[in-house]
């Protein structure tokens, strides 16, 4: 869908009944940037983040029949990964303080910190690291009641050809 | 079979083949996608049937190969976070190498596992093909 003159991009929706989605948009955002950047190092990057997003988005979603929304769109030299999903009220305080600790600091040490201590945890808690270490990404976090918005901003790389 | 006897894994999905190397290792071949719910179901029994066995038959080392994967999540992540901080708790002489193998080409493959090997210096290297 383009969403208009200037933001070029695209929406995908689904519930977390669908977890096959997950990897069929990771798919279909790898080829999307591959095809229009022929730079995979960029593609791998944008479809991990967009994978480990919705992962999340399904397991902490409010049913399984709740939308998820994940959109991504080219705006300037930037391409922003969006996610958009419905939580559980007691769920938000503590994803708030998780995406604090996560932006903050070396983005190695933090993924490295979060690895030692996903052993002990029964959730793998490695989703967002991964994203702001492997995929070089910036992330932001909108709540609104039960809404949550987790984005991953990614510099643009050059055109080729 | 290989020569501890573990059973490779395979399904439409995902295959991890267990097959003898050479000089008496042990390599675990991954292929297709590593992105189920909870890929630490299949992943973690066969993990940790290989470090237990690996330690007992005194093998000298596991190479893990990970070109021909399509993806690991970080579940499947922290399986491999499990296996390889295993090694941290032994005694340095009960330690065995292991080998992770990725292709230089696919990105998560270089990041996802040479930022592992941070976790047991020394004992795990991460080398491209």
């Amino acid at each position: 869908m383009i969403l208009n003159e200037t933001r070029l991009g695209a929406e995908v929706v689904f519930s977390p009944r669908w977890w096959t989605f997950i990897s069929s948009t990771r798919i279909f955002v790898a080829s999307f940037f591959g095809h229009s950047y022929g730079d995979e190092d960029f593609s791998d990057r944008v479809a991990m983040a967009a994978h480990e997003l919705l992962e999340n988005a399904a397991k902490y979603s409010s049913s399984m029949d709740a939308p998820i929304r994940c959109s991504f769109s080219v705006q300037d030299h930037f391409v922003r990964v969006e996610v958009q999903n419905h939580a559980h009220h007691e769920h938000l305080p503590i994803l708030q303080e998780d995406f604090l600790e996560v932006t903050q600091g070396d983005p190695l040490e933090v993924y490295i910190q979060r690895m030692q201590r996903s052993v002990t945890s029964e959730k793998s808690q490695l989703g967002l690291a991964r994203i702001r270490y492997e995929g070089a990404a910036t992330l932001g976090l909108a709540v609104e009641n039960d809404t949550v918005i987790m984005e991953a901003l990614f510099a643009l790389p050059e055109l080729k050809g | 079979m290989n020569r501890l006897n573990i059973e490779s894994y395979n399904t439409d999905k995902t295959a991890i083949k267990v097959v003898d190397g050479r000089d008496g290792g042990l390599v675990l071949k991954f292929s297709g996608t590593i992105d189920h719910l909870n890929p630490g179901e299949f992943l973690d029994p066969l993990l940790d049937q290989v470090h237990s066995q690996v330690l007992e038959k005194r093998l000298p080392k596991v190479e893990a190969d990970f070109t021909e994967l399509g993806f690991l999540n970080s579940s499947g992540i922290k399986s491999l976070i499990k296996w390889v901080m295993k090694q941290n708790a032994l005694a340095e002489d009960r330690r065995y190498p292991i080998r992770f193998v990725y292709s230089s080409k696919v990105t998560w493959q270089q990041t996802s596992l040479k930022a592992i090997t941070h976790l047991a210096k020394g004992t795990v290297v991460a080398d491209p093909v």
